[in-house]
């Protein structure tokens, strides 16, 4: 306890003499010293944080740490948990972690020889090590103190930095780096209402950045990343080394050209396997039936593994490895499907993006690696074809969810471009189910259906097609929600198909969903046309992401037997909201002996402004609820 | 003539003996297989183990014992799914090169157009060595040139030098076809094997010279799939375990197995163990000062079982070992389930109670084979309290099981009491043996009562009121302390359009009686036409059905008896009428394993109705399943009636 007095004095005398100020802390290890208003919606509160980064040269970084964390309740338990991640060119150097009651008497302490550490990552091969140490407590409040020294052995930037998280209060954190005056060291902050400082000798450039008495937000659901929304600071620099290779990684253009001397020499195939390349195309009429052509060929033969290896993941397989072996991760196999169509002389660009179903967000104004992915542009003006090399079933051109609708880096030889990917339209991503139901004169039933769809529904089907014929049953009953069926079965089509096929076909011993009497009551269709409401919340304050723009048609016939007749249809529904529409119509045909229901639901759009969250909800309700509608069958027999 | 014959007949014969083996040789590969679309045993299959082979023999070796593990397996992937089979991870004892792996090979078998099988070999560079903590690492690698109807093959030697064999495994999360264990050992060893396959397993043993060898053979191993309600994958694992008993030779003789008297006595003597339950600890005066105040047994043990949950912290580590130690732990106010429930037992005896460790196996670590003395089947130890000859099981782990009520994840398995044994004396009633935590009559109870009346727009409004007894009280008020918010938005999930307001907890401190829910709550009727109708199966958590699967590998277990009662009352506006009602109904299984009633009554504009549900068995066997599913399913249609009303034509 002592020492940790001593060194926290000489830490604030060291700044002082800087020239800057620290807000002096109450008692920032005692839980009750937490005013009020930092409580609520908070599972923790920052109390104490000094980030410093000292930047010696373009492949020297030092990170101290120290940050002071009460934590409130069982929901904030995560902090109780330290961790970082090391690799060959970043170490641990340091690391202490004190536990305070919520008195803030001190309970336990930790050294970095404490720790354990574990190989990091879930790809099958990947660099790294990870050191930990997880606490636990019996009763909350409890403050734990985290002090860490990490050492960077070249970097491509400098970490971002986070003020705070959602649920995390903040009584005080600054961040202060510091670079020699040789290098240029810019950067962006984010939701920060004090500006930077900056001070500055001959050699050494400091800024830093403040932020206290920040009250804890929740975060929404479906509102994105949360980080987009959380007050943090963004760093490039013009100088880097990283594990040999210089750059200047502060603008675009210059991270790719940093990237194109990583992948020199690796993106072009021998000349015997451009041969073999070039004689998969020989038929071809157009470029952009090469493309198919190879794209096909790609996604045939080859097989996404991940191996994060060497650089921090950023340089490829060569692509004759690739090209020998048939698999590799995405770096591997957008560079090997860039060097296929350059022995076809179609020129294409790989390109950096960050992945992730809701439309994540990366600021095309500063230059930032905040990436994850790796896909192929083939430069075409308007007819520009994207491609998704780690997919074997993604259509030709579709990016799909995961990475359309955002800012990619395209890595060309004149360096990288921010390019926006396409997005989808509603009929990019579409289901019809058309369904024939026999009814037997006791309300049993057989029916079959035949469900086609494109986009983001055929790559849903298609992964469930390699599941096994048990799993068919489950995922009709969870996501179509059809009933409980005696006898199923689910066949596919083939994933070439541009409409995907799969059929279904079961029996049922009722049909009804319950009886009154001799009238039967029964569900408009099989397959839920909606999967879950939106959550009613008071105020929305967040854009609301949804998968994907979609349109949903089913058609249901129910061929009545002798003696049934009609006793009521539900009512014809045709409804709207900001993003689309909705519309549902049911009729008899006397000639046939047949019920007919239809419906057809359309959303055009991912995003959902907060102003047309509630309309949007109760639209969705709305849908939910004309499933649950019944048409009523009098048997008269 | 004849010699031709016989020669044939043997080159028949030779041939024969010889594709037995060569089907098993490093690259001979069936075309058949390779052309095969579908897995024998499981047509679903995304990939199959076509055989699997683990060769272990212990030898001297310089002086020293040496492990020699061969292994070798032959994989097809069927489809797209499959191909992540491909990716290979062998994790081996690093530390102090205690295990090392040498002879990696690996290749991957496909047929060209022509029909020709190619074989792409396994690159030695694409072999990494990855270190996963400081005593393991991992060699991992991915075949080349793989896909769907591929196969793959790898076999490599791993040495050994610690004085153990695996359990072997012969089932996975895919098909295996053919799947093989051999063990060799001098004779002066003993191993004992215990068996927890409950497939047919062939075994043979031979002694051969001074070697033993021992095989065991599995064959058409379906997948282990996973299935709700089931008690513990590890329970139907088709396995084989192996454990070093004994060694004797001319010199000497070392005898490692134990029966469980023996393995008690040693536990009462360990220091970890029985040293640390009298142990003289101090409790705060106030603890004392509260006990001086009763005379009943049963309030003493729960002001100490108190006492202690409420001060110690678990982390979360299970154990039968105090290896800190009590007195330590006691100070940190923290420690494994060991130290912490040997703690409890401490001061339960210093109290006066008949206290006793008790040693058990939760339900996900898998049940206990008593005929196999082996204390590895434990992995944490209870106290167990007899007052009145009621017993008490208690955990001061668990913060919210009251003290009455068995532990959930103990409910229904078997424990090991321990006592100190003497065991010369081989007759008589000795103070150990197993006991039965079970209990019939601590149920997973829930009562839904409603009281509503539906408005003329259609939509119900009253009141509801939920006692949640014994575990249904432990599960609603675990879940309504993770998350508050949570937990209401649950209760409103079961029907679109459900509003709740007011809702109040009653006990939630008090853990004798029921736990008692009071709410106003709104939900819409559904119209087609002149009808409205609508469910009276509302906040019971019977929404939906489980068991849809057409087979069942594993046992279901509810690991509890569960009754769920749902009644009320509802008024509908002036000018409706009720069509005919569901109808009263009594269903019950052969077994009387599930009993449902349902009695409903209209007058004038009020319906009452009365729902019971009870399931008088913790588990169903999977013998059961298909009687089990069906009228499971009829339960559902029967709890998913509703109740129709109609307007008076005028």
């Amino acid at each position: 306890m002592h020492k940790s007095i001593i060194c926290f004095c000489a830490l604030f005398f060291t700044f002082s003499t800087m020239g800057f100020s620290f807000q002096q802390p109450t008692n920032i290890y005692r839980a009750s010293d937490i005013k009020e208003e930092l409580t609520k919606n908070a599972n923790t509160v920052k109390r104490f944080e000094k980030v410093e980064i000292e930047i010696s040269g373009p492949d020297k970084v030092l990170l101290h740490s120290h940050e002071v964390i009460t934590i409130l309740n069982e929901k904030g338990k995560s902090e109780l948990d330290f961790y970082v991640y090391t690799s060959k060119s970043h170490a641990l150097d340091d690391a202490e972690i004190k536990l305070y009651d919520k008195n803030g008497v001190q309970l336990e302490k930790y050294k970095k020889k404490d720790f354990s550490s574990q190989a990091a990552g879930s790809g099958l091969v990947e660099d790294g090590t990870i050191y930990f140490i997880n606490l636990s407590t019996g009763s909350f409040p409890v403050t734990i103190e985290k002090e860490s020294t990490e050492r960077y052995r070249g970097m491509i930037q400098v970490p971002r930095f986070f003020f705070s998280q959602p649920n995390q209060s903040v009584e005080y954190s600054t961040l202060l780096v510091k670079h020699p005056t040789s290098m240029k060291v810019n950067y962006k902050s984010f939701h920060l209402k004090q500006a930077p400082k900056k001070t500055s000798d001959d050699n050494i450039e400091v800024v830093q950045f403040e932020a206290s008495s920040l009250p804890a937000e929740k975060y929404e659901e479906n509102s994105g990343p949360w980080t987009k929304d959380f007050p943090h600071v963004l760093f490039n620099s013009d100088k880097i080394t990283y594990d040999g290779y210089s750059g200047n990684l502060s603008t675009w253009k210059d991270m790719g050209l940093w990237y194109n001397s990583l992948v020199k020499n690796t993106n072009r195939l021998s000349t015997i396997n451009q041969e073999a390349i070039r004689n998969l195309v020989v038929n071809a009429k157009s470029n952009n039936e090469k493309v198919r052509i190879l794209y096909s060929y790609l996604q045939n033969n080859f097989r996404y593994v991940s191996i994060q290896l060497g650089i921090g993941g950023f340089k490829p397989f060569p692509a004759d490895f690739v090209h020998e072996k048939k698999y590799g991760d995405c770096k591997g196999l957008s560079n090997y499907m860039e060097a296929c169509l350059a022995a076809v002389d179609i020129k294409s660009y790989s390109a950096w993006i960050k992945s992730g179903d809701d439309e994540t967000y990366i600021d095309p104004d500063f230059t930032y690696d905040g990436f994850d992915h790796q896909i192929l542009m083939v430069p075409a003006g308007k007819d520009t074809i994207w491609l998704e090399c780690t997919s074997n079933y993604n259509e030709f051109g579709h990016l799909g969810s995961f990475t359309e609708n955002r800012y990619a880096l395209v890595l060309t030889e004149n360096g990288g471009q921010m390019i926006k990917t396409p997005v989808s339209k509603d009929r990019d991503n579409t289901i019809s189910a058309f369904t024939h139901i026999n009814i037997e004169s006791e309300g049993e039933a057989s029916m079959k259906s035949v469900i086609r769809s494109t986009g983001e529904y055929k790559y849903m089907l298609i992964n469930i097609s390699r599941e096994s014929s048990d799993y068919y049953k489950k995922f009709a009953v969870s996501y179509f929600g059809v009933g409980n069926p005696d006898e199923f079965e689910m066949n596919f089509g083939k994933k070439e198909d541009s409409l995907f096929n799969c059929s279904i076909e079961m029996s049922v011993e009722k049909v009804f969903d319950f009886k009154a009497g001799t009238k039967l009551f029964i569900k408009p269709r099989m397959y839920k046309m909606w999967q879950h409401s939106l959550n009613n919340t008071e105020k929305r304050a967040k854009d609301y992401f949804l998968d994907h723009p979609l349109q949903k048609t089913d058609t249901t016939a129910f061929h009545l037997p002798e003696g049934f007749t009609v006793e009521t249809l539900p009512k014809n529904k045709s409804i709207s909201f900001p993003l689309g529409k909705y519309e549902s119509s049911y009729w008899v045909d006397e000639k046939t002996h047949t019920v007919y229901s239809s419906a057809c639901l359309i959303v055009n759009s991912f995003k959902i402004d907060p102003s047309q969250y509630e309309a949007s909800r109760l639209f969705f309700d709305q849908v939910i609820d004309d499933g649950n509608q019944k048409i009523i069958l009098k048997n008269n027999r | 003539m004849k010699k031709y014959l016989l020669i044939a007949i043997t080159s028949l014969f030779f041939i024969s003996v010889f594709s037995q083996n060569e089907q098993f040789q490093f690259g001979k590969i069936n075309p058949e297989d390779l052309i095969r679309k579908n897995s024998l045993v499981d047509k679903t299959a995304e990939a199959e183990v076509l055989f699997e082979y683990s060769d272990v023999s212990l030898a001297l070796f310089n002086g020293n014992l040496e492990i020699t593990v061969k292994n070798h397996v032959r994989l097809k992937i069927y489809n797209e799914k499959g191909l992540e089979e491909a990716n290979i991870k062998i994790p081996y004892y690093s530390r102090e090169n205690a295990e090392g792996i040498s002879k990696l090979e690996g290749s991957t078998y496909n047929i060209d157009p022509s029909g020709r099988v190619t074989e792409s070999k396994l690159d030695k560079k694409s072999i990494y060595d990855k270190k996963v903590s400081n005593r393991i690492s991992n060699q991992v690698f991915t075949f080349p040139e793989v896909k769907a109807g591929s196969i793959i093959e790898y076999r490599y030697i791993m040495k050994r030098r610690l004085l153990y064999f695996d359990d072997w495994v012969f089932q996975r999360d895919i098909p295996v076809r053919y799947s093989n264990c051999t063990i060799q050992y001098p004779t002066e060893f003993r191993f004992m094997a215990m068996n927890l396959a409950t497939l047919p397993m062939e075994t043979t043993e031979k002694v051969d010279g001074y070697t033993m060898k021992k095989t065991y053979t599995m064959k058409n191993i379906p997948a282990l799939k996973d299935e709700p309600f089931i008690s513990c994958d590890k329970d139907y694992l088709q396995q084989i375990q192996f454990r070093m008993v004994g060694y004797n030779s001319l010199t000497q003789n070392i005898n490692l197995s134990r029966t469980w008297p023996e393995i008690i006595k040693e536990l009462m003597d360990d220091e970890d163990f029985g040293m640390e339950i009298k142990k003289n600890i101090k409790k705060t005066s106030d603890l004392d000062e509260k006990l001086k105040t009763m005379n009943s047994p049963l309030d003493k043990m729960k002001t100490i079982h108190h006492y202690v949950r409420d001060k110690m912290a678990w982390d979360e580590n299970y154990s039968i070992w105090a290896m800190a130690g009590v007195k330590q732990a006691w100070a940190d106010k923290k420690g494994n389930s060991g130290e912490i429930n040997l703690l409890l037992i401490n001061f339960l005896k210093e109290a006066g109670l008949k206290a006793y460790p008790l040693l058990v196996s939760t339900r996900s670590h898998g049940r206990v084979n008593t005929s196999y003395p082996i204390l590895s089947q434990f992995n944490t130890v209870v106290a167990m309290v007899t007052i009145d000859s009621t017993l008490y099981v208690l955990d001061a782990t668990d913060k919210e099981t009251p003290s009455q009520l068995i532990p959930e994840r103990l409910m229904y398995t078997e424990g090991l009491m321990i006592n100190k044994i003497n065991l010369e004396k081989s007759t008589g009633s000795q103070d150990w043996g197993w006991i039965p935590i079970w209990n019939d009559k601590q149920k997973f109870s829930r009562l839904v009562s409603l009281s509503a009346e539906m408005g003329a727009d259609g939509k119900i409004k009253g009141q509801a009121y939920i006692m949640n007894s014994d575990y249904a009280r432990l599960s609603t008020l675990k879940s309504w302390k993770a998350e508050k918010d949570k937990y209401q938005e649950g209760l409103s999930s079961s029907h679109i359009g459900i509003k709740i307001d007011e809702l109040k907890f009653s006990n939630d401190e008090k853990d004798s009686v029921p736990l008692s829910q009071q709410f106003n709550f709104e939900v819409p009727s559904d119209e087609s036409g002149e009808y409205r109708y609508f469910s009276v199966n509302l906040f019971s958590g019977l929404e939906k059905n489980p068991f849809i699967a057409g087979e069942r590998s594993s046992d279901i277990t509810y690991g509890m008896n569960q009754k769920y009662t749902m009644r009320g009352v509802i008024n509908i506006p002036e000018g409706q009428v009720f069509e005919e009602l569901p109808k009263d109904i009594k269903m019950v299984m052969p077994d009387k394993g599930i009993v449902l009633t349902r009695i409903m009554y209209a007058t004038g504009n009020r319906v009452n109705y009365s729902i019971t549900l009870e399931f008088n068995k913790p588990f169903f066997e999977k013998e059961e399943y298909p009687e089990f599913r069906e009228f499971y399913k009829k339960l559902q249609e029967l709890l998913s009636e509703q109740i129709v009303i109609k307007k008076i034509k005028s």
